[in-house]
C-alpha cells in the first residue's frame, strides 16, 4: 500500500468528523471556556480581558440583587412549572389512552401546543391579558393589569409555559402508558388494584423511565427560560420576572456589562448542572425497570 | 350493548371537550383575527366576531412584511436544518463504522455538549459571530443550529442497526468509505435524516433567542422575532397583530400534524430510555 493511501486510512475518520466538531467547538466549547477564563478579568468594550480580578466579577453578581432575584425566580419556574406540565399532560394521556374512533383527533389536539412558537403564544396571551381589551378581565369581570403588577405578572409566565409545555409531555406519557401491556393491568384488576390505588401502585412505576426522562429534559429547559420574560414583562415589575437567561440577555446585549455577564453565565451553568443532577437522583429513588 | 356505545359516545364528546378547552388560546387569536376594530375594543364580553371581517389580514399582509419574514424564517430553518443533517450524518459515519483509538472520548465529548445550554452563551457567541462580520445574515442566524449532538446520537443508533455485512461486501465490491456513505448509507437511511430534518426544522423555525440577538435591521427578522415588534401607526393594532399570529401559526401546525408520527420517533429516539 503507497504511503499516501496509508496516511488517508489513518485520518479518513476523523475527516468525516471535521464540519461538526468544528462547529461544536466554535459555537460550544469554546464560547464556554472563554466566559469561564473572562469571567475572572476586567473585561474592555472590545472584549479584551484587562485586568486580573479574581472573584470579583462574582463577588459583584452575586451581590446584585437583581440576580439574586433572578435565580430565584428561574428556581421557582422550575419548580412550579415542571412538575404542573408533566401533570397535566399525563392526566391528558390517561384521558386519551383508550383508542377510541375519534381519538386521533383530540390527540392532535392535546400535542398540538408542542408545534406552536412560544413568540407568537405570548403575543396572544398580551392580547388576552390586556386590562382594557383582553378577554381575561372581560370574562371575570376584573381590571386587572395582569403583566404590570408584581403579584400577577410571574405567575402568568409560567400558566404560559404550562401551557406550552403539556403537548410534548402528553405525546411523551401517551405513548408509555400505551406501552403498558394489557395482562399486567388485567392481572393488577384481578388482584383487587382498581382507581387511584392501580394508577400510583401499578401505572406510574410502570411509566416512571418517561416521566424521569420528561422530568431531566424539562428541568434543564425551565433552567433557560427567558424569552417569554424578555417579550412580555423586560423583567419587571420591579425585577419580578427576572429569569438568569434574561439578565444575561439585559446585562450584555441592553446594557454592556460584559464582567458581570460571564460571571452570571458561569453561575447560570452551575445551577442548571446541579439541577440536573438532582433529577438523576430521583432515578436511584423513584423509577422501576423491568 | 347500547348503553355501553352510549358511554363511548359521550367519553369521546367529553374528550373533545378537552380538546378544544386546551387550544381555547389558539382559538381567541383566531376568533379575534375576524373582529373589526371597533368590535375588538367593545367593552363587554364579547368573542364570537359579528361577520367574516377580512381587514385585519389584509393589514397584516400589506401594512408589514410578513412575507419577507416568513422567507427569512424559512431560509434559516431550511437551510440550518438540510446542513445539521449532513454534519450530523457524517459524524454518525464515523462513529458507527470506523475503528479509531480515541474515538470514545471524542464522542463523549460530543454528548457532553449537550450539557451546555446554548442559551448561557449568548454573550460569547454575539462577540464571535459579530468578529466574523455576521451580525445581520443568514448564516449568523444559523451558526448555532448546524449540529446538534442529540442528533449524532439518533443517526448514530441508526447507522449501528444497519447491517455489518452490507459494509463489508460492499467493500468487497471496491467500494470506498465515501461511497459507501453517499451511495448505500445515506439513501437506506432517508426515514432517520428526513426525522431529523423535520424536528431541527419546527426547533429552528420556533427559535427566538438567537435571531433576536444576531439581527438589528428589520428585513433580516425571522417572524418568531418581528411579530413581536409589529406595529401599525395610527389605528388599533390587536387584530392585526392576531392574524399576522395566525398566519404564523399556520405552517408549523401544518407541518406538525402532517409530520406528527416523525416528529415523535425523532424526539423519542433522542430519549435513551422510555
Amino acid at each position: 500500500m503507497p504511503v499516501t493511501q496509508k496516511v488517508f486510512k489513518k485520518i479518513e475518520p476523523f475527516l468525516y468528523l471535521i464540519p461538526s466538531a468544528l462547529i461544536l467547538i466554535m459555537f460550544t466549547y469554546y464560547p464556554f471556556g472563554k466566559s469561564f477564563l473572562q469571567s475572572f478579568f476586567i473585561v474592555d468594550n472590545f472584549g479584551k480581558a484587562k485586568e486580573f480580578v479574581a472573584l470579583e466579577n462574582y463577588a459583584a453578581v452575586l451581590g446584585n440583587s437583581r440576580f439574586i432575584r433572578a435565580i430565584g425566580n428561574t428556581l421557582l419556574y422550575v419548580i412550579v412549572t415542571v412538575p404542573i406540565s408533566i401533570s397535566v399532560g399525563l392526566l391528558l394521556a390517561l384521558l386519551a389512552q383508550k383508542r377510541t374512533r375519534t381519538s386521533t383527533i383530540y390527540e392532535a389536539m392535546y400535542a398540538l401546543p408542542m408545534a406552536m412558537s412560544m413568540s407568537v403564544v405570548a403575543m396572544i396571551y398580551q392580547l388576552a391579558l390586556n386590562p382594557n381589551l383582553g378577554v381575561i378581565n372581560k370574562f371575570f369581570q376584573t381590571t386587572n393589569n395582569w403583566l404590570r403588577e408584581e403579584k400577577t405578572a410571574f405567575l402568568w409566565l409560567m400558566i404560559i409555559q404550562v401551557w406550552l409545555n403539556i403537548g410534548f409531555d402528553f405525546l411523551f406519557t401517551l405513548s408509555a402508558l400505551r406501552g403498558v401491556s394489557d395482562e399486567v393491568l388485567e392481572s393488577a384488576e384481578l388482584d383487587g388494584a382498581i382507581g387511584f390505588k392501580k394508577l400510583t401502585k401499578i401505572i406510574l412505576p410502570l411509566v416512571s423511565p418517561t416521566i424521569l426522562f420528561l422530568l431531566v429534559s424539562s428541568i434543564a429547559k425551565a433552567m433557560i427560560a427567558g424569552g417569554l420574560t424578555m417579550i412580555l414583562t423586560q423583567g419587571g415589575p420591579n425585577g419580578s420576572t427576572e429569569t438568569i437567561v434574561s439578565f444575561l440577555y439585559n446585562q450584555a446585549v441592553v446594557s454592556g456589562k460584559y464582567n458581570t455577564g460571564y460571571a452570571a453565565t458561569i453561575v447560570g451553568f452551575i445551577l442548571s448542572f446541579m439541577l440536573v443532577l438532582l433529577s438523576f437522583i430521583y432515578e436511584k429513588k423513584g423509577v422501576y425497570y423491568d | 350493548m347500547n348503553r355501553k356505545k352510549y358511554r363511548s359516545v359521550l367519553y369521546q364528546a367529553f374528550c373533545l371537550f378537552v380538546g378544544i378547552v386546551v387550544l381555547l388560546p389558539i382559538a381567541y387569536a383566531v376568533l379575534i383575527s375576524f373582529m373589526e376594530p371597533p368590535e375588538i375594543l367593545r367593552r363587554e364580553f364579547h368573542l364570537i366576531p359579528d361577520g367574516l371581517y377580512l381587514g385585519n389580514y389584509i393589514k397584516a399582509i400589506t401594512k408589514t412584511t410578513l412575507f419577507r419574514f416568513m422567507y427569512n424564517s424559512l431560509v434559516v430553518a431550511g437551510v440550518s436544518s438540510l446542513v445539521r443533517v449532513i454534519t450530523c450524518s457524517m459524524a454518525a459515519f464515523s462513529f458507527a463504522f470506523f475503528q479509531y483509538r480515541g474515538k470514545n472520548l471524542i464522542f463523549m465529548l460530543y454528548l457532553g455538549s449537550m450539557m451546555i445550554p446554548p442559551e448561557i452563551l449568548i454573550l460569547q457567541n454575539y462577540a464571535t459571530t459579530a468578529k466574523l462580520g455576521l451580525i445581520n445574515t443568514y448564516p449568523g442566524m444559523m451558526v448555532v443550529f448546524l449540529v446538534s449532538a442529540t442528533h449524532v446520537f439518533i443517526l448514530r443508533q441508526n447507522f449501528l442497526s444497519y447491517s455489518r455485512s452490507l459494509r463489508e461486501a460492499s467493500a468487497i465490491d471496491g467500494c470506498t468509505n465515501f461511497m459507501f456513505f453517499c451511495r448505500v448509507l445515506i439513501p437506506s437511511s432517508t426515514s432517520a435524516l428526513i426525522t431529523v430534518f423535520i424536528a431541527s426544522f419546527v426547533g429552528t423555525w420556533n427559535s427566538y433567542v438567537w435571531p433576536l440577538i444576531v439581527t438589528n435591521r428589520d428585513n433580516m427578522r425571522t417572524v418568531q422575532v418581528a411579530i413581536t415588534m409589529l406595529n401599525f401607526p395610527d389605528e388599533s393594532p390587536h387584530g392585526a397583530i392576531m392574524a399576522a399570529a395566525v398566519l404564523i401559526l399556520i405552517p408549523s401546525a401544518l407541518v406538525f400534524l402532517i409530520f406528527q408520527k416523525k416528529i415523535k420517533s425523532g424526539i423519542m429516539a433522542g430519549s435513551v430510555k422510555g
